[in-house]
């Protein structure tokens, strides 16, 4: 892979960060028709709406928030809103929810994730974490039972296989469906195609970089293949990873968020492989269904190291920088190995438990 | 060199007259710390010796199971336990004493939240009164259908008898937990569960007998009276598990069995198997003209049996069958059937007489409402009254008692 | 008029917890409930008193040398005493307290005011120094653990800790379903304390600057 940087110091780019900023919202809008579409086709105009409200609401939020911290702080309202973009967090948060979150956990998650996720570091391009990944763990942490109880539409693909132990059954959704987005999940993160589509159009016009989610994608297939290939699964195991979990959606839209990765080519990509080694290995062994959302926000505390360690004269430490990926690569193949002998050992246990149940579970 | 010890001195008494302080303090609230462990636990202790004078005792125990040790003062010596049975949640806890002559005086279970109907029989008469009144020396028998719990709770229990056994000073043989005595089982056993025939073509038998958790589909050829093969076509019970009943090597074994041959379960296996076992014999019953019949759910009320006399364990008993009323003398012992003689038989003779035979009614012996019979074909209705009268008279010595 | 100062400046401008940062690992994890929060306050302002009071009364024959020793001898022998009379005569709150009695030991408001203050003033002072402090920190712990409860839980409990009588209970069955349960681990403490330091080093710069007679 051949790294290309900009030395020069007066070289400027073509773009603004205004023009940046527009150019993803427009590309998450696209994300969220589709979405308001499928709502609409399969669970009729109420569901559409309830998106939609959804979204005004973290929108309203996160913006007065800004604007009374603005206010606080005795700075110009307007300018600052300008400068500081609180719609973009709020859309990628209620794009990480699913359709039967409440109102009041996404406006508190909102105001909270503004607020201790982005302006007490200094506003906007001084965060360390991804403010949207901090307010949809919140609503983890916080709200995880609090859904709306008239919204039903099924559990998610990934809650699907953190039940059958990661392993591909009959029972789980298929593949062409995953890809097409025809689910229901997260609001967003469901149709891998529009997404992939979305971000190809976004790195053709440089808003985001390429490297990020084309690497995070591709460790991600390679280390879920090898976890399938150990189990009988084979390639279409790494296909099942890629396209659930908001894998796609959190490589486009949060992974490249250029405040919170590293700023040198080769440290993205070393921040990609990372979130990727998390990422599989949370799901696998932590059994948690949200591998990707922790996964962003442990590798943007790492961030800050990788900077340290890989910036500086690029071309010099070219071969350091190729090493230490490889490095880690092998480092997360190893990871996938382990989980994969400590999840059928775990299984084993089951089975001889269950084996004592199957006596007990029966009056003689 | 003077500094030195000067500073040394004056270390060493400050921390002096520090320890005396703690030393005065531990005294006047050691006796009530102590007497508010005990507080906690009166009422647990109470349920074994009630009104005695209780003090805590220290304790060693390696395996960490037993929680607390009480000496009743002149009683004996009580054990607080605490072990993971089947539901790894909630913890089983119970008490368990022993008097200053080994022998098992009180057992309580203070807390359990185990499967109700199979775990939780741990606490009532069935396992408890297994526990009361053995000796430290004796071995308990897990109870079947609960082994997880049982084999928890009585390892718990060897856990105290080995405290107890520093205690009071005697050597304890600990005994693993033994497990029940395997029962018996032939192509006549009842397998409690619901076998129904789908299809019979030419003595290949379809049919669907409820296994773990939902029907199997089991296929029973059967030539001559005996089982020529079977086969599991349709599998819905629990992959890896329920299928270890399902093997060509399970299944070939049935081959050439009649009802009264002997079958094996396949060890954690037990529900599937015994759905196979269920198929295999609805099976040979209908091929070989045998309706099994229930004397406790069958109500026999065509027959209507009637107790003319009875006597001390002896019942005289009309039953109408095929034509007319036979009388029957039945005798009960114990609860279950002693002989049976036809005394007036009324019905068809050289047909329903199939079912007046010797060898017939002697079968009968030591049946209780809970068994299930065969009905001669072609003497059915005879076979009825017979069944009638017999459960008639059992019901009545039931009630008499 | 000095002493008056002092004891008042351990409430805001120098509260121990949100102006000088000590003592932080038991503010954060005791103040979960306001039962806890009083009760862990009153047995540090107790034993700061008391360290204060017998350390400034010793402070003109213990040889600097060792000072730090003795004066961990001495704050260590009163949390072991306090911990016992807990223990006895108000048990619901060492069960709910339990491992942080000890801890108090190493509570670095205790130390840090033995070598600050009492090593240097009076016993008189030293005690009230003590006690506005020790109050101080109750107070900071009562505003933290007020947030905490009523966001967490939607209700605030005070009961006897010697009987366990509940003396007021306020249940907000209302907004129930508004319960951000974060708030009732650690994480929601952060976020809590974060903010109360905000808001206390606000106060605090506008006193400075009111004083320095800048707007």
């Amino acid at each position: 892979m051949k790294f290309t940087f900009k030395p020069s110091p007066n070289f400027r780019q073509a773009q603004s960060t205004q023009s940046i900023m527009r150019d993803l919202t427009i590309g998450l809008l696209v994300i969220f028709g589709f979405t308001l579409t499928y709502y609409f086709t399969e669970y009729g105009a109420n569901y559409a709406l309830r998106a939609v409200s959804l979204m005004l609401t973290s929108v309203v939020c996160a913006t007065l928030t800004e604007v009374i911290f603005f206010k606080c702080m005795k700075q110009d309202i307007k300018l600052s809103l300008q400068t500081s973009f609180p719609w973009v967090t709020a859309i990628i948060l209620t794009l990480m929810c699913s359709i039967n979150v409440t109102y009041y956990a996404l406006a508190i998650s909102t105001i909270i994730a503004v607020v201790f996720g982005k302006l007490v570091f200094g506003g906007f391009g001084q965060n360390i974490f991804n403010p949207a990944a901090v307010g949809r763990s919140i609503i983890f942490a916080s709200f995880a039972g609090s859904v709306s109880a008239d919204v039903i539409t099924g559990a998610t693909p990934t809650a699907g296989l953190a039940g059958s132990n990661w392993l591909v059954t009959s029972s789980s959704e298929g593949l062409s469906n995953l890809f097409l987005g025809l689910y229901p999940g997260a609001m967003g993160e469901t149709s891998f195609l529009l997404i992939a589509l979305v971000g190809a159009f976004l790195a053709y016009r440089k808003v985001i970089d390429y490297r990020v989610p084309v690497t995070y994608i591709t460790t991600l297939f390679l280390l879920a293949t090898v976890y399938g290939m150990m189990n009988g699964q084979g390639i279409e195991y790494g296909l099942y990873h890629i396209a659930i979990g908001g894998a796609m959606f959190g490589a486009v839209f949060m992974m490249t968020d250029p405040v919170t990765n590293p700023t040198c080519a080769s440290g993205r990509i070393l921040f990609a492989v990372g979130c990727a080694i998390l990422t599989i290995v949370i799901r696998l062994k932590a059994n948690l269904p949200e591998g990707v959302l922790y996964s962003i926000l442990l590798m943007n505390m790492m961030t800050p190291t990788i900077e340290k360690f890989m910036d500086g004269k690029q071309t010099l430490t070219l071969k350091k920088n190729v090493i230490t990926i490889a490095i880690v690569f092998m480092f997360g193949i190893l990871s996938v190995v382990a989980c994969s002998f400590a999840n059928n050992a775990q299984a084993d246990e089951v089975v001889n438990n269950t084996n004592d149940t199957y006596e007990v579970s029966y009056r003689v | 060199m003077k500094k030195i010890i000067t500073l040394t001195l004056f270390l060493a008494i400050t921390s002096a007259v520090a320890g005396g302080i703690l030393a005065y303090v531990n005294e006047l609230t050691a006796p009530i710390i102590d007497g508010m462990a005990i507080e906690a636990e009166k009422e647990n202790l109470e349920l074994i010796f009630p009104g005695a004078d209780f003090e805590e005792v220290a304790f060693e125990d390696e395996t960490g199971l037993v929680k607390g040790a009480y000496l009743a003062q002149g009683q004996g010596y009580i054990y607080k336990v605490e072990v993971v049975g089947y539901n790894s949640s909630s913890p089983v806890v119970f008490m368990i004493a022993y008097d200053n002559d080994a022998n098992n005086v009180g057992f309580a279970i203070l807390n359990q939240q185990e499967t109700s109907g199979f775990g939780s029989r741990i606490d009532t008469p069935e396992f408890i009164d297994t526990v009361i009144g053995t000796t430290v020396n004796d071995s308990i028998s897990t109870l079947s259908g609960a082994t997880v719990t049982t084999k928890a709770v009585v390892s718990g229990i060897n856990a105290a008898k080995a405290v107890y056994a520093i205690h009071a000073g005697v050597t304890v043989d600990v005994q693993e937990p033994t497990e029940p005595e395997a029962e018996v089982l032939t192509l006549s056993s009842d397998f409690a569960t619901d076998a129904q025939i789908v299809e019979n073509v030419d003595g290949v038998y379809t049919i669907s007998a409820k296994g773990y958790a939902a029907n199997n589909t089991v296929v029973v050829t059967i030539t001559d009276g005996i089982v020529a093969s079977v086969e599991v076509t349709e599998f819905n019970d629990t992959p890896t598990i329920g299928d270890l009943a399902t093997t060509d090597e399970y299944l070939s074994s049935f081959v050439g069995k009649d009802p009264s041959s002997q079958v094996d379960v396949v060890s954690s296996a037990t529900l599937t198997s015994k759905s196979i076992l269920a198929a295999v014999q609805l099976a040979l019953n209908d091929a070989n003209g045998v309706v099994a019949v229930n004397l406790g759910n069958n109500d026999f009320a065509t027959n209507k049996a009637e107790i003319v006399s009875s006597d001390a364990g002896t019942y005289n008993v009309l039953s109408y069958g095929f034509q007319a009323n036979n009388e029957y003398v039945i005798v009960i012992e114990n609860g279950a059937v002693a002989s049976v003689v036809c005394s007036t038989f009324a019905d068809t003779v050289g047909m329903g007489d199939l079912a007046t035979t010797d060898e017939y009614l002697g079968s009968m012996t030591g049946f209780t409402t809970e068994s299930s019979f065969d009905v001669v074909s072609g003497a059915t209705m005879t076979s009825n009254s017979v069944l009638a009268a017999v459960q008639a008279a059992l019901n009545a010595e039931v009630k008499g008692e | 008029m000095n002493r008056k100062q002092n004891f008042i400046n351990g409430f805001i401008k120098e509260n121990p917890v949100f102006g000088l940062y000590l003592g932080l690992c038991s503010a954060l994890a005791i103040s979960t409930t306001i039962d806890n929060a009083i009760g862990m306050g009153l047995c540090v302002t107790l034993v700061l008193i008391f360290s204060n009071v017998i350390i400034s009364a010793m402070r003109k024959i213990t040889p600097s040398e060792i000072r730090i020793p003795v004066y961990i001898v001495v704050i260590a022998t009163l949390v072991t005493c306090a911990e016992m009379l807990i223990h006895a005569f108000m048990p619901s709150l060492f069960t709910s307290l339990g491992v942080f009695i000890s801890l108090i030991v190493v509570n670095c408001i205790i130390l840090g005011r033995a070598e600050a203050f009492a090593s240097k003033n009076g016993v008189v002072d030293a005690a009230l120094d003590g006690l506005g402090m020790g109050l101080g920190y109750t107070f900071s712990l009562l505003l933290i653990s007020v947030v905490r409860e009523l966001l967490a839980t939607a209700s605030l409990t005070l009961s006897n800790p010697f009987t366990s009588d509940i003396i007021f209970q306020i249940n907000l069955t209302s907004l129930e379903a508004y319960k951000i349960s974060l708030f009732s681990s650690p994480a929601g403490a952060f976020l809590t304390f974060a903010a109360f330091s905000a808001v206390f080093a606000m106060i605090k710069n506008k006193s400075d600057a009111k004083e320095k007679g800048t707007k």
